[in-house]
């Protein structure tokens, strides 16, 4: 025999639903939690790095004859490669407009800007031998290359101890970037990019490992890029 | 995504209310003192390997045996079945028939009219019950409203990755069954084991082929006439499950192809007032679940076949050498998003939900091994299932049983 239906658990469907946006809102709150310690330490390793900086550039200004076995340049460009390694993961994560990454990414701009000029000078005073190569990226869609020459460049510092790569956003809108930013480009951006400085030599385009071995071969040789310090 | 997650927490969070939000629904049922006659009908078409163990798992169980008739219907095998069920022909509670070839539902009910007893189930012949499970099912007919009973289906010995990931999907699904029970939705009676009252078959009509469905098509006639389905998940039926991909994916197509097909046949129970809890969520969310999933599949499928080919070519312009590759383990590059720790909460949903089916259904096998071929075997497979089914749906191929 039929019988009569349940009637509809409204109730259940009003409490399953205001749980969820319960666990929902705690998802975003536990998230937002590690965003923001994940951008404290930035700022901690951030300040750490600007004071390390300074005083590198205190030293080279101040002194004659500075101590260059004192000198730790090497750590320093190690912690400027983190504080950028964990730039790139927030900005993946949060995206390049979020205003903190924004804030951030024009922050270590500068810092790879003066930390470039000092490793130049320190490479003059201490004969360092350290090569420098500036290397200006955009986004997949402008430069779809990028993410390629990007690894291959990570490979390449990791293959020569002495090479400096900064990498620099073609799109940040940052004035200071001029300074370092090849001039006179004549055609849309997207036919330069990736775009490589090489100790002040611009090359555009697409650089294989073997392209880039052979332009840093020609100029240094193989001697001065193998050098350990 | 974020609404794909919300959906899928608000689903399996309900269902939870529903399970543990009345206490009444938790209570343990007494055994009852007298038991009707029952009636098991086993359907059999080329199952020579297993009809005589499903027969004996009836003989076994633990049910007045004058109370118990066991009709073995032969729809015209080819293999050794008949041979075989004649033999079981010396104990007094089966009785044997042979027909020509017609379909299940067809052996299901030249079953139905050779029997005069009060209650009629169903078994299939790849199927065996577990001695209590009889008596655990009559207990709900103690209520006179109920007029069909579903058990706990398990699979039978899991062995290879394929029955293991089913075992998991089996016991997830006697959760799912509990839940759904108590807001009346229960839209299939599955052929290991269902039981029903003999007479709604005299007002509802006899099985129907029900696109090679027909324990959903009459799981879902039933509810469109207001007939009350229970479940008994202490009543466990073990059922040998499809080993080879080939098999499985054939199984699966029937099922899936079968769900779209009764669904559209019983369409005016959708978001019908008059269905209650059926008509207004679960037969719309099961739908919107699948839609949700495919689209979902579909785009995580698309996104990681682009990064893997990305990878590829930023790989290839280091000639492979991937040996100055380090990878940090600073808690700093650990994925800590918001839809993360909602799929956590999703996940842990979905783990109590299979403890509960091991628990109620007494199993004891170890779970973690199992559970990880699940996590990661069956989104896949359930795409190609659902591929596959969408396709023979359109294509309206027929199935053989």
């Amino acid at each position: 025999m039929p019988t009569k239906r349940q009637p509809l658990h409204t109730q259940k469907y009003i409490a399953a639903f205001l749980i969820s946006v319960a666990i929902f809102i705690f998802g975003f709150l536990v998230s937002d939690y590690f965003n923001h310690r994940r951008f404290s330490e930035i700022n901690q390793v951030k300040q750490k790095f600007q004071v390390q900086v300074l005083a590198l550039e205190t030293q080279l200004v101040s002194f004659k004859d500075i101590l260059c076995a004192d000198i730790n340049e090497d750590i320093l460009t190690h912690e400027l490669h983190l504080i950028g390694e964990k730039l790139q993961f927030m900005e993946n994560d949060l995206g390049k407009n979020h205003p903190e990454v924004k804030h951030l990414k024009q922050y270590y701009t500068l810092l790879q800007i003066r930390h470039y000029q000092s490793s130049q000078r320190l490479s003059e005073r201490c004969n360092l031998d350290l090569v420098h190569i500036l290397y200006f990226y955009a986004d997949r869609t402008t430069c779809p290359d990028c993410q390629k020459q990007g690894e291959v460049l990570s490979y390449l510092r990791k293959k020569y101890p002495l090479l400096r790569i900064y990498s620099f956003d073609y799109q940040l809108d940052l004035p200071s970037l001029a300074i370092v930013r090849p001039r006179n480009l004549t055609a849309p951006e997207d036919d330069y990019l990736p775009i490589l400085v090489i100790e002040n030599q611009p090359f555009y385009g697409f650089k294989t490992i073997e392209e880039i071995e052979k332009i840093l071969f020609d100029k240094f040789g193989i001697e001065g890029l193998t050098k350990i310090r | 995504m974020y609404s794909a997650s919300f959906i899928s927490l608000y689903i399996i969070v309900l269902l939870f209310l529903t399970l543990w939000g009345d206490k009444s629904n938790i209570t343990k049922p007494k055994l009852p003192k007298n038991y009707s006659k029952v009636c098991i009908i086993v359907p059999c078409f080329n199952e020579e390997k297993t009809v005589t163990k499903t027969v004996h798992s009836l003989l076994n169980l633990d049910y007045p045996q004058d109370k118990l008739e066991i009709i073995i219907v032969d729809d015209g095998s080819i293999d050794r079945t008949y041979e075989r069920a004649k033999k079981l022909l010396k104990y007094p509670q089966v009785k044997l028939f042979r027909k020509k070839n017609g379909g299940k539902w067809t052996a299901l009910n030249y079953g139905l009219a050779k029997t005069k007893a009060k209650f009629v189930g169903c078994l299939d012949s790849d199927s065996f019950v577990s001695p209590q499970a009889l008596k655990l099912i009559m207990v709900y007919f103690m209520d006179s409203k109920i007029m069909a009973v579903t058990p706990s289906i398990k699979v039978y010995r899991p062995k290879n990755i394929l029955e293991r990931v089913q075992r998991i999907e089996y016991l997830s699904g006697i959760f799912l069954r509990k839940s759904l029970t108590f807001l009346d939705s229960l839209t299939v009676t599955p052929g290991p084991f269902s039981i029903y009252r003999k007479k709604v078959f005299g007002e509802i009509g006899p099985f129907k082929d029900g696109h090679h469905a027909e324990d959903m098509e009459m799981g879902l006639r039933l509810q469109s006439r207001n007939y009350r389905i229970a479940n008994a998940p202490e009543a466990c039926v073990y059922t040998v499950s499809p080993s080879s991909f080939k098999a499985l994916c054939r199984q699966r197509h029937r099922w899936y192809s079968g769900f779209v097909k009764n669904a559209w046949d019983y369409r005016y129970i959708f978001l019908n007032k008059k269905y209650a809890d059926l008509g207004l969520f679960a037969l719309p969310t099961a739908t919107l679940v699948i839609i949700i999933f495919i689209v979902v599949a579909l785009y995580s499928l698309f996104v990681s076949i682009q990064a893997t080919i990305n990878q590829f070519i930023t790989w290839q312009a280091i000639n492979f050498d991937l040996t100055p590759i380090t990878f940090n383990l600073d808690w700093f590059f650990i994925n800590t998003s918001a839809l993360l720790f909602i799929g956590l909460f999703i996940l842990i949903f979905g783990a109590i939900a299979i403890l509960y089916g091991q628990k109620i259904s007494n199993d004891r096998q170890g779970l973690v091994k199992d559970f990880l071929f699940y996590a990661f075997i069956y989104g896949p497979l359930l795409l190609i299932w659902w591929l596959g089914a969408i396709q023979r749906t359109l294509s309206n191929k027929k199935y053989k049983w």
